[in-house]
């Protein structure tokens, strides 16, 4: 009946010429091809592990093998969200989350098909949320047997995020979220938009290990942090491919790679959960994570643990993030007012590497808190012969300022010129820099100062 | 004032200086308030912001849960309406919350115009993509959606309106899914079939309010044909030296002028003439200095646009020369004269730009200078047909099969159709069962839902891509040789970019280019001689130099046009020896060879080919056949140039009835079309494909073997856009514009205003396609 419609679709270019409605020839010959209506038998639903525990809901209960380690505690959770609500005291459990879809594009017309859940108990008395009684995750699948026949699946899952003490995603925020909530908009599915705590595992991985991971996709983090590794897995991209052959079809057998895929996409996700707890709680895993874990902690607002990571950092980190992790924990000190420590940090930073932000917030030491202009002066000095660029004239104005301070405070009536009125030439070196600054960063660079408008010997003789 | 304004909105307008409403204003508020879907139809000028920011206010002043959606046709528009609606929303202290919503909203407005927007102001292209696929995001704007309004109502014609009507199809399902049912206000320019289009967009009845109340200033229409100048090709003086002389004029005696120019490059040509004009005559302080002559045209910074828009107001700038970017309804206040240099190509246009000029105090002065082309000296010779004809028909085509398979999937992905839905007015049924074989949809429970991996609004384009032009590039002025020249660094850099020193020339639209800048052609430009040394087909570039030499290029286009199924006709007309028809066609169009043409003699003196690809077009067409039978002892051998000469003709005419430019309308003229358009004989297959190129044996009797005279006229849009159809019925009027034109033209042999190009036309093809024309009309020759 089509096929009149197809050749003129074809010919104005709206459809490729070679297609020729292939998915019809696919869908005849598929095993089992749906047969009429009525759609899968209970049967080929047992078969594949499903059972209907409540009309329209069909389920599948399966064990993933998970290394968990200790129970996780609240506020390690709060920490790694940033969500305060984590640390409050509330009931229920807590659900790792993963759908998969018929699509990435997003939008209306992108359906999760299948819904993954695995369930953390606790917190028991005091301690913190682990997975099952036994080793591994319990994990719970509910599919979606038929576009169109979302309501039942929507409904549930809304009452289970309504529930929850909290829930755990990997991009779920931007992706899985959302399309659930398009989801009830659509099955008009009335009431508020329940809003469980959120911890989305891909904002604390892409802080704490982006310079790890080339991509920051659940498995390769994964891979990199945990060393997981997936056997002969079905790549993401397939999963659309499948539902629309398993719709065809009818086969729920077709599906069984896509819930491997997820129960194997809920037990990486489990397993970073911990891995991230523990790094956070503590465990510096290699040397270059300590500098951005310092970072996460200040975002977080924990200084101590900011300052104790930065710390480390300083020592263990390969460069350039040793010097870096020295910047932010002196600025960390500064504000803390521990300013001999953070003293301490800007010598460190100045002798090491010579840094001009440490050698500038050393001679401001000197001047205002040690009272010391000449030391003050001669680190000014020592910086601006090795300055560059805007630092140069930052500290050729520093050194014009701390001479003049120092001539006035050693023999006001010695000095010839007034040091209230801007020297003549004031006006045309750069930034207003001292005379002597001037030819010290033309001795620098190796040419001689050029003549003021006023030539050599006046201006040499005014000082 | 009608009832129903709130008296908050009421006091807001007298505060606005508003005391009572004109009486299309009135009508139309009234309207909308019963809740009719309006459009109304109002030269520039006359008020007609009112008419949809009064009932849309009013709404929100009664509830404040109430929402509306502004559709302008650009940015700019929406961006000018939104401190029109501002304004009065302030002035009613009515705490309104409204924002455009496009490209450039900032995110955190975005999310708060969602949940609380009162008035969102959009462009289609936004409401295609970025809405309606995310609406449930748009919960709170589509469960209380009150008012629709669509400004500019006729610039959605065409290919662009067909989209936008699938776009409004489509807001209307989602409308109906979350329970509102929103009224529709247009605003239009003077069309002939407002309502029609109206009607047509949307896919509803309504009401129309035409006639506007406004005072009408005295003008004076003048249209300016300038001297002939070479009297035996018909050569006149061009229209942008008359612009040259009168502008200056205008602007010298104190009247704010606005000139209009067809193209961007013939806008700065113009704006440099004018200034010049000035320089020698005035000072510094003098208000018609040269500077505050200022150009207008699509690829100003808005900033620049703004600051012009602002001058105009103030009247410090007292001169623009603009292209039709100016025409649409951005605010500039209104000028003392308007000179529009040449036909704008429909009367509407016209009109449009025309009415730029004319205060409520002073009388205005509005000028028409006709170019050379057939469509300006018919309107230059038929000024009646500008002033006593109503303007052009606004066509669209919602039911282009490719139009609607494109938006019928963004619908599908939006929300399932049901089965037996129609998408506005379409069944789409076969088309779904085709999607759900391509894999894109999924039928299933009674309901198609979509199913691919795919974004589908994002492989729709509103606008198709205007043809992008060829630049024509002299390569004497300095680097950017085609290939690794002196001083080109390589190839690669010197084919892909123009270099510094290298003077751009001018461009040419893609279409015309394989005729007038393939390789070795001779490149007429302002009277000056180059020399293609390279067309770049894929970069877009051509590559020249100047010349002298005694011969010109003129390259054939082989055009090939196959019918594959006739809807209508053949069709004889009963007095006239003359059959009509439209249907689907194939046109493939290729630049084959070129001769070398020398000048004066008109000989031959060589010829070449060229090597660019085919194109291939499907589309509907119309036609018109002449049974030989009629024909041939009529016009013996005058018959091919006779075919010829009257294709271009009808061309031309139907460019004039269809509102449409020259570019969106091809003329195929074949002598022996082998029977295309006659009737079929009874046993070659009831519906199926109609066999070009069918036996002649099998022709009706009394026809001659070999075909008829034909000469099609295709729409230039893949799957056309209604155009063919409409020149069906149009077929007699087109005809007898036809003759009128023909007539009419004082030229002995042909020329450049009735039949073509001046080189190689026969000097009996104006003849010869004039009687062609009266075997059509039945009408005696003059």
């Amino acid at each position: 009946m089509t096929t009149a419609l197809r050749q003129r679709l074809q010919q104005l270019g709206g459809l490729p010429a070679a297609s020729g409605g292939v998915d019809r020839a696919m869908a005849a010959d598929a095993p089992g091809a749906r047969s009429g209506r009525g759609g899968p038998s209970a049967r080929s639903w047992a078969a594949a592990g499903f059972r209907e525990e409540t009309p329209g809901l069909l389920v599948r209960r399966v064990r993933a093998p998970m290394a968990a380690g200790a129970p996780l505690l609240a506020s390690t959770l709060a920490l790694l969200s940033g969500d305060p609500r984590w640390a409050e005291p509330g009931e229920g459990a807590v659900w790792l989350f993963d759908v998969e879809t018929t699509g990435l594009a997003g939008g209306t017309g992108t359906v999760p098909f299948l819904y993954g859940w695995a369930r953390l108990d606790g917190p028991p008395s005091g301690g913190g949320w682990a997975a099952g009684p036994e080793a591994g995750l319990e994990v719970e699948q509910w599919l979606l047997p038929e576009l169109g026949s979302e309501e039942p699946i929507i409904r549930a899952a809304v009452a289970r995020l309504r529930g929850a003490r909290g829930i755990v995603t990997y991009n779920g925020r931007t992706f899985d979220l959302p399309l659930v909530r398009t989801r009830t908009v659509l099955a008009r599915v009335s009431g508020l938009w329940p809003d469980p705590p959120h911890l989305d595992l891909l904002h604390p991985t892409r802080r704490l290990f982006r310079h790890r991971l080339d991509r920051c996709t659940l498995t390769t983090a994964s891979a990199v942090l945990v060393g997981t590794r997936r056997g002969a897995d079905l790549p993401g991209w397939e999963v659309p491919e499948r539902y629309r052959t398993f719709l065809r079809c009818g086969d729920p057998a077709v599906l069984g790679s896509v819930l491997s895929h997820n129960v194997a996409d809920l037990a990486e996700l489990g397993g970073l959960l911990w891995h991230l707890a523990s790094h956070v709680e503590g465990g510096i895993g290699e040397p270059q994570d300590a500098y951005p874990l310092g970072r996460f902690y200040e975002a977080r607002g924990c200084t101590e643990a900011a300052l104790r990571s930065y710390g480390t950092a300083v020592v263990l980190a390969p460069p350039p993030l040793d010097r870096a992790a020295l910047g932010r924990r002196a600025r960390l000190l500064r504000r803390q007012g521990r300013l001999d420590e953070a003293a301490t940090l800007w010598e460190l930073g100045w002798r090491r590497w010579e840094d001009m932000e440490a050698a500038e917030a050393l001679a401001i030491d000197r001047e205002w808190r040690g009272r010391d202009l000449e030391e003050a002066l001669a680190l000014s000095r020592a910086a601006l012969a090795r300055a560059s660029g805007p630092w140069a004239s930052r500290f050729a104005r520093r050194v014009w300022r701390l001479e003049r301070r120092l001539s006035r405070s050693q023999a006001p009536e010695a000095a010839g010129a007034d040091p209230g009125r801007p020297a003549p030439w004031a006006s045309w070196l750069p930034g207003g820099v001292s005379y002597e600054a001037w030819q010290l960063l033309r001795q620098r660079r190796g040419s001689r100062p050029r003549a003021g408008p006023w030539g050599m010997g006046t201006t040499a003789a005014g000082t | 004032m009608p009832a129903g304004i709130p008296r908050r909105l009421q006091a807001g307008l007298q505060r606005r200086g508003i005391r009572a409403l004109y009486t299309h204003q009135a009508e139309a508020v009234a309207a909308a308030l019963a809740g009719e879907h309006v459009v109304v139809v109002t030269p520039t000028a006359s008020g007609k912001t009112l008419c949809y920011n009064l009932p849309v206010l009013s709404g929100i002043l009664a509830d404040d849960t109430a929402r509306a959606l502004y559709l302008f046709p650009t940015k700019a528009l929406a961006q000018d309406q939104l401190h029109e609606l501002r304004a009065l929303g302030d002035a009613a202290d009515m705490g309104l919350r409204t924002h455009t919503y496009d490209g450039d909203t900032p995110p955190a407005v975005r999310a708060s115009l969602r949940e609380a927007g009162h008035v969102i102001l959009t462009n289609p292209d936004m409401l295609h993509t970025g809405v309606l696929p995310h609406h449930t995001r748009w919960v709170r704007l589509f469960e209380a959606l009150r008012y629709v309004v669509i400004d500019e109502l006729h610039t959605y014609r065409g290919v662009f309106g067909s989209h936008v009507a699938n776009v409004l199809r489509r807001l209307q399902r989602i409308c109906a899914f979350y329970g509102s049912h929103p009224t529709f206000i247009a605003c239009s320019a003077t069309i002939a079939n407002p309502a029609e289009l109206a009607e047509r967009l949307l896919g509803l009845p309504v009401t129309c309010i035409a006639g506007s109340g406004a005072p009408t200033p005295p003008k004076r229409v003048v249209v300016w044909n300038p001297p002939v100048v070479e009297a035996s090709l018909g050569i006149r003086r061009s229209a942008a030296l008359e612009a040259r002389t009168l502008a200056p004029a205008l602007v010298r005696a104190g009247a704010q002028t606005i000139v209009f120019g067809r193209t961007r490059l013939q806008v700065e040509v113009l704006l440099r003439y004018l200034r010049s004009g000035l320089e020698d005559q005035t000072g510094p302080g003098d208000p018609a200095r040269p500077s505050a002559v200022r150009g207008y045209r699509g690829g100003y910074l808005p900033l620049e646009r703004r600051a012009i828009e602002a001058g105009l107001r103030d009247g410090s700038v007292r001169c623009v020369v603009a292209t039709n970017a100016l025409e649409l309804g951005i605010d500039i206040g209104q000028m003392d004269a308007a000179v529009l240099v040449g036909y704008p190509g429909t009367i509407a246009s016209t009109w449009q730009q025309l009415g730029r000029a004319g205060r409520r105090d002073r009388p205005a002065l509005q000028v028409l200078i006709a170019g050379s082309g057939a469509l300006d000296q018919y309107v230059a010779r038929h000024p009646e047909f500008l002033l006593d004809q109503p303007p052009e028909q606004a066509l669209i085509n919602p039911d282009n099969l490719l139009v609607l398979a494109g938006h019928l999937q963004a619908a599908v992905f939006e929300l399932p159709f049901v089965d037996g839905e129609r998408f506005g007015t379409a069944e789409v049924g076969e088309l779904l069962a085709l999607l759900q074989e391509e894999g894109l949809v999924h039928h299933a429970g009674g309901r198609w839902h979509w199913s691919a991996d795919a974004f589908p609004a994002e492989a729709v384009s509103l606008r198709t891509v205007t043809a992008s032009n060829v630049v024509i590039i002299d390569t004497s002025t300095g680097p950017g040789r085609p290939s690794g020249g002196p001083q080109g660094p390589s190839a690669g850099s010197g084919g892909g970019r123009a270099g510094a020193g290298a003077r751009i020339v001018g461009e040419i639209d893609e279409w015309a280019a394989p005729l007038t800048v393939h390789d070795d052609a001779i490149y007429l430009h302002q009277g000056r001689q180059y020399h293609v040394e390279r067309l770049d087909w894929e970069e877009h570039r051509a590559y020249v130099h100047p010349v002298a030499v005694d011969y010109f290029t003129e390259a054939e286009l082989r055009v090939n046009l196959q019918v594959l199924e006739c809807f209508d006709g053949p069709e004889p007309l009963p007095t006239a020896q003359v059959l009509r028809a439209h249907g689907e066609v194939r046109v493939s169009a290729v630049a084959a060879m070129y001769r070398k043409v020398r000048f004066l003699t008109h000989e031959t003196i060589g010829s070449g080919p060229i090597a660019l690809p085919e194109r291939d077009l499907h589309t509907t067409a119309y036609w018109c056949a002449f049974p030989l039978g009629a024909s041939a002892p009529v016009m013996g051998r005058a018959l091919e140039p006779g075919v010829h000469a009257l294709g271009h003709v009808l061309r031309h005419v139907a460019c004039l009835a269809l509102m449409c430019e020259p570019r969106d309308l091809g003329a195929v003229p074949q002598v022996r079309a082998a029977l295309h358009g006659l009737p079929r004989p009874a046993d070659a297959g009831a519906a199926g494909e109609y066999v070009p190129g069918a036996r002649p044996s099998a022709a009706p009797a009394g026809q001659a073997v070999g075909g008829a005279p034909t000469i099609f006229l295709y729409d230039a849009h893949p799957g056309g856009v209604g155009l063919a159809g409409r020149l069906f019925l149009l077929h007699s009027q087109l005809l007898a514009a036809a003759a009128d034109l023909l007539g009419d033209c004082p030229c002995p042999h042909g020329c450049p205003a009735c039949v073509g190009p001046v080189a190689g036309v026969d000097p009996g093809a104006k003849d010869a396609a004039r009687r062609l024309v009266a075997l059509a009309t039945g009408r005696r020759q003059p």
